[in-house]
């Protein structure tokens, strides 16, 4: 059972991973914009007080959407190792 | 006597037999189902936004009458429409109040920079940085809908459900 539940977190753990850096890389490219846009001096204070509003709950959103990733394991790791539980029970009925 | 205790054993055998088969079809469920339909009106979600910053930014020049407003506005409707109805679904959905509120914060922002672009007057303009940002933005609260819906399927089976969308 536990081994299910391993097997279950190592193969999510990669896929994960390659989720976390990808909004890391979205997140440094629109930094980088506003930075470029405030450098530029086209941005005024107020703009860019709006941006960083967006820029939070961008990372609301992408929090929300690792807990959805977090869930999703946690489920698949649960399901697996009630489904080794089930199959062992059934083979004990079988055999009675 | 006996045939009697045999008859009630293989009754209470069979009874656990019944229990142990619809115990083991229960699942444990944390988030809603995969839904491939959902999937896919997210991604054409998102490629419609991103060609409407990218066909904006050029096709038309800061300060030209071609990036007001009104030229803009039906096509800022459509997909207003589009993000809508993504959180409509989303509401219906149990266990999923995680990818509502990513709809939501979504839906209002496209809406702010509507009114950006809108301006006092009902026919304002952006600049280029502008149209960057806001593509950026929009671009990065759709990968987290997409994530949100995709990682449903993470350390599983390819399981998928579909829903019809309303």
């Amino acid at each position: 059972m536990e081994g299910a539940v391993q097997s279950t977190v190592a193969t999510a753990w990669p896929q994960a991973q390659a989720i976390w850096l990808t909004f890391e890389q979205t997140n440094k490219n629109i930094l980088a914009d506003m930075a470029m846009a405030t450098i530029s001096g086209g941005m005024t204070t107020d703009q860019l007080k709006s941006y960083l509003d967006d820029m939070k709950t961008t990372l609301q959103a992408q929090l929300l959407a690792t807990e959805v990733m977090a869930l999703a394991v946690a489920q698949a790791a649960a399901n697996a190792a009630l489904d080794i539980f089930w199959t062992a029970v059934n083979a004990a009925l079988t055999i009675i | 006597m006996n045939k009697l205790i045999i008859q009630k054993q293989r009754i209470a055998l069979l009874f656990l037999t019944i229990v142990t088969l619809s115990l083991s079809a229960c699942k444990v469920q944390l988030i809603s189902a995969y839904d491939a339909n959902i999937h896919t009106q997210i991604t054409t979600a998102t490629t419609n936004i991103d060609s409407f910053y990218t066909q904006m930014l050029a096709t038309t020049t800061a300060g030209n009458p071609n990036r007001a407003y009104t030229n803009f506005a039906s096509a800022y409707a459509a997909i207003e429409v589009q993000l809508r109805s993504l959180y409509n679904i989303n509401c219906t959905r149990a266990k999923n109040a995680q990818q509502d509120t990513i709809c939501k914060l979504t839906l209002n922002q496209w809406i702010k920079y509507e009114a950006m672009h809108k301006g006092a007057n009902g026919n304002g303009t952006l600049q280029d940085f502008q149209i960057t940002l806001n593509r950026d933005f929009m671009l990065a609260k759709m990968q987290a809908m997409e994530v949100s819906e995709r990682v449903k399927t993470l350390g599983a089976s390819q399981t998928s459900t579909n829903t019809t969308n309303p």
